[in-house]
This record gives C-alpha cells, structure tokens and sequence, in this order.
C-alpha cells in the first residue's frame, strides 16, 4: 500500500504525507519496543520513540526500502537511542520505572488482577533489564511485537534455526531471572 | 500462578500482555513534528483529572449542547431567529460552572451502548446513518455508541492504533446523528459559555452552527469550569432532512476538515 501510493523507487518517504502515514502505521510497535527495551520511566520512553521518528525524518533522504524494511530502520534507530540513553546515563534502568506507566483504567477489570498484573509486569521489565541488548531487543520482537522467527532472522541477518537458538536461550535466561527476582523479593 | 515458579509459558504470556500505549504527551509532541498537517491545540478539553466515564460524559455533554444548538438554527420557522435562540438556548448564565451542574443534564453513560459497528448502531436506532465519505488522513472508524432516549447514534473516529477514549490526546473526532423531532428530548441542556461565539458557516446547501471553545479546568483540584475560547476545539452542529448531525472534532480536526466531512456525507453502505 506504501509502496503504491509513494511509487518508482527512490527515497520512498521524502513527502510529509507519505512519512505521516509511515508514522501512523508504526509509532505503537516503535514505543512498545522502546518501553520494553528501556524500562523506563515513561517520559524518557517517550522522548526517545518521538527522537526515533525525528531522526528518521531528517535522514529520509537516504533512506531506500519499502514499509518493512522501514520498520527495521526505525527499530534500529530506536535501539540504538536506547543504548545511547542507558549509557549516558551510566545506569541500569530502574524497574520501578513501571511504577510510572500511565495506563488507561479499563473498565470492568478487577483490581486484584490489575494488581497482580502490574507485579508481574514490573518484575518482568526489572529482569529484562538485566539481560544483553540483542537478547532483549529479539524478546520483544517477538512477543511484545509480535515479529515471526522468520522475520527476527531476516532483521538480525540469521539463519532461521540460529535465531530460534538465541530466541530460547534468551527466554531461558529471562526466566531464570524472574526467579532469582521473586525469590529475592520474598 | 506461584511467584515463584515462572513457566516459559508464563514468561511468555506475561510478555505478550505487556502492551503499553503512549500518553497524551507523547501525541501532542508529535502534533508539532513537520510531518504532521494538523496544528497541535495547546490546552487540554478537561483540565482536571477525571474518571474515564467523566470523559465520556463531557465529550457527551458538548455533543449535546451543540444538538439543540443545531436543531434550533436549521429548523426552517426559527431560521431568522436562529441566532438570538441560539444565545438564549445554549448560553450558561456565565462562563463558569461546576462539573456537577454539567453532569445533572447529560445521559448517564450507563445507558449507552457502546462499542457497537457502526451496521450494529443503525439497526438498532431504527434509520440510516449517515458517514463521512472520505476520513481525514490517517483516521479510521473506531466504534459506534447508541444511546436510545436520545435516539442518537455516535460514531467515533480516531488516527490508528491511538487510544480511544481520552479527548486529551486530540487523536479522535466524533460525528453524531439524531432525528430533528427528537430535539425536544434534549432540554438536558449542557450550554455553551456566555461569551461563546457562534459563527454561521454553509454546508452545501445547508447553514450549520460552529463554535470554537471547551470547559477547561481552573485547577487540577477545582470542580468549577471556566468557558475556555480555544481555537481549533470546534464543534459543528446542523440539520439535514430530518436529521441533525453533530461534529465535534475534539481538537483533533480543523474547521475546514470539517466543513469538508459535514458537506460529503453519504448513507452507511452494507
């Protein structure tokens, strides 16, 4: 559909309107990735996903491939704001930042679920802190975005079953992680 | 599930929950960005922190203020007059009032049926809707609500994947649509500020009303509103046939977008 409305096959995203819809199509998977990857708090999350869409405005120019291929340009830009934040800050990122999140309240669901949701989203994001960058960005492409293994490996430039590999290892590591979390908070 | 004893399972379902949506803060920095055509509204519709239904019953509010305001302006015998009825009908004494002076006329949201199609909304209201032929860019249908005694069926349109239901975020518009005989039902008037202008703009072959202007908050723990003339918080109000239609573009919309839906609406397609 991008493809169709920009056409020929230079920078396809040059326009304002053809950005517009780029960012419209892709600024929910961006923050997500973000929140995820960073932790918090929400405001820099949120500095950093509106960074991502203006530094890839300004670079549009140079910028060849159609909208799947922009997805993973915008990721990676996002990723590496990330990184760039993390390390300037010289910090790990505080799993209290979920404290921060601002939600909507949904109507109808019971406090006691909100609650224990929101506990085990903390500890979630406290534990994914602690692992390396690749190891978390490819978690949250995959069950936070919702990305295929496929997908992953073509982003990572991985075959298939090596993806999958690191895919595992990284959830076993999560996990081991959310256990020595709860074990240490008990 | 015992804390302590995360299955990949769990690991995985808890990730695939954790789906967290910008904030208000977020969208409105993107308003400024270059890409975006829209003009970013500076203050917010309710500036006092409120309950989602709250939201819901002021957004419910001002489409009802500007229902009666449109009925009394297109209704043919009360052209001429339409102005000084429109003063006389919406206007608060003042520019101020309490939330709970605002509430005390609006439809209790408990009585709305909400997150209906928009097929879904049409049979139950019993007539055809009507829909924008063409959305502003990036915007989509949302939901539809229906509310019965008011016989008004609301379709609300928002820019994709953007949260719904908080008017803050200036991500949604709202087309609202009501028989003209059932203006009578609509004495729970929700007025517009003393000092509200109310401009006459053509639509096709029809006059609509227009105003620009909100409740806004006077401090994040006061009750009482202040009429806010915010450029760009427009709500479009006529009558077509024997409906009244009303557009609230929330912020999110221009007044020329408006006018631009209000002119090309066609009937809801199957």
């Amino acid at each position: 559909m991008i493809r169709a409305l920009l056409g020929g096959g230079g920078a396809p995203y040059t326009s304002a309107e053809a950005f517009r819809t780029l960012y419209e199509r892709t600024h929910m998977p961006v923050y997500r990735f973000v929140y995820t990857l960073h932790g918090g708090p929400v405001a820099d999350v949120e500095d950093i996903a509106a960074e991502t869409f203006e530094r890839a405005w300004n670079g549009r120019a140079r910028f060849r491939g159609d909208e799947h291929d922009a997805m993973g340009w915008l990721l990676t830009i996002a990723r590496n704001l990330v990184i760039d934040k993390q390390r300037t800050e010289h910090r790990r990122p505080s799993p209290l930042a979920i404290d921060q999140l601002e939600r909507e309240p949904l109507a109808g669901v019971l406090v006691e679920h909100a609650v224990l949701q929101d506990e085990q989203q903390r500890l979630l994001l406290a534990a994914l802190q602690t692992l390396p960058v690749e190891e978390r960005e490819m978690i949250v492409l995959h069950y936070v975005l919702g990305w295929q293994v496929k997908r992953i490996a073509a982003h990572y430039n991985l075959r298939p079953n090596t993806a999958t590999v690191k895919l595992r290892r990284a959830l076993e590591r999560l996990r081991h992680q959310l256990r020595d979390e709860t074990e240490s908070e008990r | 599930m015992n804390k302590n004893d995360w299955q990949e399972h769990d690991v995985a379902k808890a990730l695939e929950a954790f789906q967290p949506q910008p904030s208000g803060r977020f969208y409105q920095r993107m308003q400024r960005e270059p890409w975006m055509a829209q003009p970013m509204t500076i203050l917010t519709r309710v500036a006092p922190k409120r309950a989602p239904n709250r939201r819901w019953i002021l957004v419910m509010g001002l489409l009802a203020t500007l229902f009666i305001v449109g009925t009394v302006l297109v209704t043919p015998p009360l052209r001429a007059l339409a102005q000084e009825m429109l003063e006389l009908f919406a206007r608060a004494p003042k520019d101020e009032i309490t939330g709970q002076e605002l509430e005390a006329n609006v439809p209790p949201v408990d009585s709305w049926q909400r997150e209906l199609s928009q097929m879904q909304a049409e049979q139950l209201a019993g007539f055809d809707i009507w829909v924008p032929h063409q959305l502003p860019f990036g915007y989509r249908f949302n939901q539809a609500a229906y509310l019965s005694m008011e016989q008004m069926v609301i379709s609300f349109y928002s820019v994709a994947d953007a949260p719904m239901v908080d008017p803050r975020l200036h991500t949604n518009f709202v087309l609202a649509q009501q028989p003209a005989t059932y203006a009578d039902r609509s004495n729970r008037m929700f007025p517009v500020g003393t000092s509200a202008v109310i401009e006459t703009v053509q639509l096709g072959d029809v006059q609509g009303a227009y105003v620009e202007g909100v409740w806004c908050g006077t401090s994040s723990d006061s009750e009482t509103l202040q009429w806010c003339p915010l450029p760009k918080q427009g709500i479009l109000r006529w009558q077509r046939d024997e409906w009244v239609f009303t557009l609230d573009g929330a912020g999110s919309i221009t007044r020329e977008q408006m006018i631009e839906l209000a002119t090309n609406l066609v009937p809801l397609q199957e």
